[in-house]
């Protein structure tokens, strides 16, 4: 019917405008920064805890492939029960706090009290841990615990009592690896998280109810340096 | 549009998505053992190919589906091809660009 150009030029353009339109509800891409460029050395622990299959499988997925980009090492751990890999976890943490300048501490997992794990660590060593993300429903009370008490540099958690930081933690991982500091990486992410729950709410309330949205958003903790620490 | 290579590309991209939903079940349904690290890596390479597989297979046939319809098609069969195609189009992409995401290339 028309012209094979025009086809094949209106046939692209759809498909253009499809993934557009996609990548503009989703996540846009990104340019992710050579870990080489670093002046540091960089090292995470990640737990994942004892959840279905799918979505062990679904984190794993996610979360190897964008720690490969980023740091020096990484060592990634699933549970398969409440305690399980708690040996593992501490020798892993140790080894990297000894062997590199900085740690990151990825806790993926519900309500959890893994601060308990390591109140054995010298808290000069664990001063050379940057960040600790905890993904557990209400877990940012235990700001003051992993700040004051543990004495690391910075904790983002969420303070909802169902809150959905899976949607959060898909934003602020990819905006963290490519190269974004975590304060603005962490308002980035809520933003983007609030921004997909609006579309959310027009099928379920739950997600317009600001309860539900604050509850959801992760906040920020730093530790302030005092002139004798 | 062929009448026949219009057929013939709507129960590829019908069987495609079967195939892909019989994995994504077996996979749902899968369950982990402390030390089987081999079906971990496994599942997570047979989910990223069932991804790039449905998602980049998706999008090259319904855009040439919708190509075929413009450049041979008539009113009737454009309207149908994009009825049609434009949902596995956008399932397809969202597929693809998912596989891209989850391999950290975007």
């Amino acid at each position: 019917m028309l012209r094979r150009s025009l086809s094949l030029l209106i046939t692209l353009s759809i498909v253009v405008l499809t993934a557009v339109f996609i990548l503009r509800i989703s996540d846009r891409p990104f340019r992710f920064k050579s870990k080489e460029k670093r002046s540091y050395t960089l090292a995470a622990v990640v737990i994942r805890d004892n959840v279905t299959p799918f979505q062990k499988l679904g984190s794993r997925l996610f979360t190897v492939p964008l720690l490969n980009k980023q740091y020096d090492h990484f060592v990634y751990f699933t549970q398969y029960s409440k305690t399980g890999k708690e040996q593992a976890f501490k020798d892993s943490l140790y080894n990297f706090l000894l062997r590199y300048d900085s740690i990151d501490i990825y806790l993926l997992a519900h309500g959890n009290v893994f601060y308990s794990w390591l109140d054995t660590f010298p808290r000069k060593l664990l001063g050379k841990v940057r960040l600790v993300y905890n993904t557990g429903c209400g877990n940012s009370s235990q700001a003051y615990l992993w700040l004051d008490i543990m004495g690391v540099k910075t904790y983002v958690a969420h303070s909802g009592a169902k809150s959905q930081s899976p949607v959060f933690y898909f934003y602020f991982l990819r905006r963290l690896v490519a190269g974004v500091n975590i304060k603005d990486a962490v308002s980035a992410a809520n933003d983007k998280a609030v921004g997909l729950f609006s579309i959310m709410a027009l099928f379920d309330d739950t997600y317009g109810q600001n309860e539900f949205i604050e509850g959801s958003k992760a906040l920020y903790f730093v530790k302030i340096a005092l002139p004798d620490e | 549009m062929n009448k026949k290579m219009s057929y013939i590309l709507i129960v590829s991209a019908l069987l495609l998505q079967a195939f892909a939903w019989v994995v994504l079940k077996f996979i749902l349904n899968y369950s982990f053992e402390p030390d089987a690290l081999l079906y971990e890596e496994g599942a997570t390479v047979m989910t990223a190919s069932l991804l790039a597989v449905f998602g980049g297979g998706g999008v090259i046939m319904s855009a040439y589906a919708i190509y075929l319809s413009l450049f041979k098609g008539n009113w009737k069969s454009i309207l149908v091809s994009l009825l049609l195609f434009l949902p596995v189009l956008f399932l397809s992409a969202f597929h693809f660009i998912a596989f891209l995401m989850l391999c950290a290339m975007i």
